[in-house]
């Protein structure tokens, strides 16, 4: 006997949401895809360690 | 197979014979400016200008280069295998925001076309959906079970929806092989509007079955069912032209052949394993997802020991394209902000050399307009760098010496350009009409007519392309991200209005290029015309070439023969779209011949 206070058997789109769900499901067979290395690893130059250079620090304490 | 020389040296050969003529152009280029510019003493205008037609010409004669390889060569007469095949293939189409309804209609013909090869089961669909907009990710479940119904493919046809477009087309492609990816050792990738007779799709598994090394192969769609002025040049164009330039690219790629995107199949094993996609350090444009995935899947490929080939004789492989130049303007601003993010990749470790050489050939194409654009500015604003005319030089001479006029050769350059330019195409109207190849495109003097009127027309719309190619770069450096639009398919024709707002500012920059020209350069104005007067009548050119075409010129072979897959997408669009069926349908005819 059909419930008429189900309001979800009225949803067509849900129903068909459903149906898609159940009758397109992709195969499962996973397969990995790992991620390739496109960028060079940055390396720090010459001149940025030039420019990165402070001078020594030297104690406060004392005169 | 294409025309490829078999052994890597003569692939060596070929790209240093079109390396070597295209530098040999440019320096040519190169040297006649400055003769021309240093006649009334050398400036830096003068040589900053001669640099700019170095590398613009360059780009021209690359071009031509590989048109003229393509000339040179035929397609192998490769035996026909028509045995059977037995790998399962998957079919992707990848979606987003498409018409439900014209997509799923080239599905059921593709669908249809494979069963009358008798291996319909060996091929299952996956409908790949990136779809944000619910409304037409429900109009897509909707047509999927109609889909479903008609065909009769359930477990051989699939749709799945993902939450989220993380990585775009290349993310989705990934989530595909992650899901389900073991069950396919091929995949055919498609896009939303390709289209291919299901005799194509085996033939393509019988190659990749018979090279194990095979990673990709790629066919060379053809554009279909342009109804507009514009969209039925670049079909002509597309179809008349592509295959030479194409078989001059396969010449010179060797194993490192492109990827497209699309139409093409792939070994899954393979892709897997090399083409896992990152995304770039950084903000877009240069940094974040890779937009142009394709070319850098094709390099993946190549660097992990792969064959990626490109066979121009497979036939029977289709899409469509844009139907005004506002939509190929669209398109274009996402291919340049992809071709310029692979300055990034230039240096990627371990890439064949190459491949790092097509990234840069990719961002040559969409820098050289700036370079041309570049010059024209520089030339209007030359005189004003220019040193007075010295009319007495040598000491206590009494007699004035005039300069002697170098503007032959300005000539000679200008002559030169429009010859790689025209050159090329017209060599293959000549070779199409001498082999019989004009047959198809409704005899060898209307392929002529419809060439000549093709040249005119592109002449007259360059500008306009070099305008907007311009303005994506200027987008492009400044930072801007394109995102990803829908494509739009369909009609395509614009008002006058519309063209209007696309192009208004061309109008401007062609009036004040003219007026700037006529106040420093007035013996330039002549030579700027032919740029300048398109962009002032841009609105007119846009608006009239978006109208739907009644020329008998353009023909072309899918045209005056739609072959059986096309009049089976036909029949099946016009049913579900409640229209007449005009068109019966035929069975599949011969996908693969050699030309």
């Amino acid at each position: 006997m059909t419930d008429l206070s189900d309001q979800a058997q009225f949803d067509i789109e849900a129903n068909i949401a459903e149906r898609v769900e159940l009758l397109g499901a992709l195969p499962r067979a996973p397969m990995a895809m790992p991620l390739q290395r496109l960028e060079m690893p940055r390396r720090v130059g010459l001149l940025a360690m030039l420019m990165h250079l402070r001078p020594a620090s030297t104690s406060r304490v004392g005169h | 197979m294409a025309a490829q020389p078999k052994d890597e040296g003569g692939v060596g050969l070929t790209r240093t014979l079109s390396l070597t003529a295209a530098i040999a152009a440019a320096c040519g280029g190169f040297l006649l400016f400055l003769q021309y510019g240093a006649s009334d003493g050398l400036d830096i205008i003068d040589v900053l200008r001669s640099a700019l037609i170095f590398a613009s010409t360059f780009w021209l004669a690359w071009g031509a280069a590989q048109a003229i390889a393509g000339l040179t060569s035929r397609p192998l007469a490769r035996p026909r295998t028509t045995g059977p095949i037995s790998t399962r293939t998957a079919i992707l189409v990848p979606v987003y925001n498409e018409d439900p309804v014209a997509t799923f209609a080239r599905i059921a013909a593709m669908e249809a076309s494979l069963r009358q090869t008798g291996f319909g089961d060996l091929f299952h669909f996956a409908i790949l959906s990136d779809t944000r907009d619910d409304r037409i990710a429900a109009k897509e479940r909707h047509w999927f079970l109609r889909l479903l119904a008609e065909t009769g493919a359930e477990g051989r046809m699939f749709y799945r929806r993902r939450q989220n477009n993380k990585g775009r087309k290349a993310g989705n492609i990934e989530d595909f092989i992650n899901t389900s990816g073991a069950a396919y050792p091929f995949a055919i990738i498609l896009d939303a509007d390709s289209l291919m007779e299901g005799e194509t799709m085996v033939e393509l598994v019988r190659r990749m079955e018979a090279a194990p090394d095979l990673g990709l192969l790629q066919t060379l769609p053809v554009i279909i069912h342009a109804k507009s002025r514009f969209g039925r040049v670049m079909q002509f164009a597309g179809a008349f032209y592509s295959p030479i330039f194409a078989r001059g690219l396969a010449m010179m790629q060797g194993k490192t052949g492109p990827f497209w995107g699309h139409n093409a199949i792939v070994r899954v094993r393979a892709f897997a394993e090399s083409c896992g996609m990152p995304a770039l350090s950084g903000k877009p444009p240069f940094g974040g997802h890779i937009l142009s995935h394709d070319y850098v899947e094709a390099a993946l490929l190549a660097r992990a020991g792969w064959t990626v080939r490109v066979d121009d004789d497979i036939q029977g492989s289709y899409e469509e394209g844009p139907e005004n130049i506002v939509d190929h303007a669209k398109r274009d601003r996402r291919w340049c902000q992809g071709n310029l993010q692979h300055a990034r990749l230039l240096l990627a470790p371990g890439l064949r050399m190459w491949s790092r050489f097509v990234f840069l050939q990719g961002i040559l194409a969409y820098i050289a307009p700036v370079f041309w654009l570049a010059f024209l500015g520089a030339s209007i604003l030359a005189p004003l760098f220019a040193a007075p005319i010295d009319y007495f030089p040598i000491k206590d001479w009494p007699f004035p010496v005039l300069p002697v006029s170098q503007a032959s050769k300005a000539l000679g350059l200008a002559v030169g350009v429009v010859g790689l330019l025209f050159v090329p195409k017209i060599l293959i109207v000549i070779d199409a009409a001498l082999r019989g190849r004009a047959r198809a495109f409704a005899g060898g003097a209307r392929a002529l007519q419809s060439t000549l009127v093709e040249l005119l027309f592109s002449s007259i719309t360059a500008p306009i392309f070099l305008m907007y190619q311009t303005r994506s770069v200027l987008q492009v450096l400044r930072g801007a991200d394109g995102g990803w639009p829908a494509q739009t398919r369909g009609d395509g024709s614009l008002t006058l209005a519309q063209a209007w707002s696309a192009s208004h500012w061309m109008v401007t920059n062609g009036v004040i290029g003219l007026g700037l020209a006529n106040w420093f350069a007035p013996a330039l104005v002549p030579w700027l015309l032919p740029v300048a007067l398109p962009l002032v009548l841009a609105p007119v050119i846009i608006s009239w070439s978006s109208r739907q075409s009644q020329s008998r010129l353009f023909l072309t072979p899918t045209e005056r023969h739609p072959s059986a897959v096309i009049n089976l997408q036909h029949l099946i669009l016009t049913r579900w779209q409640g229209k007449e069926t005009p068109v019966e349908p035929d069975l599949p005819g011969p996908a693969v011949m050699n030309a």
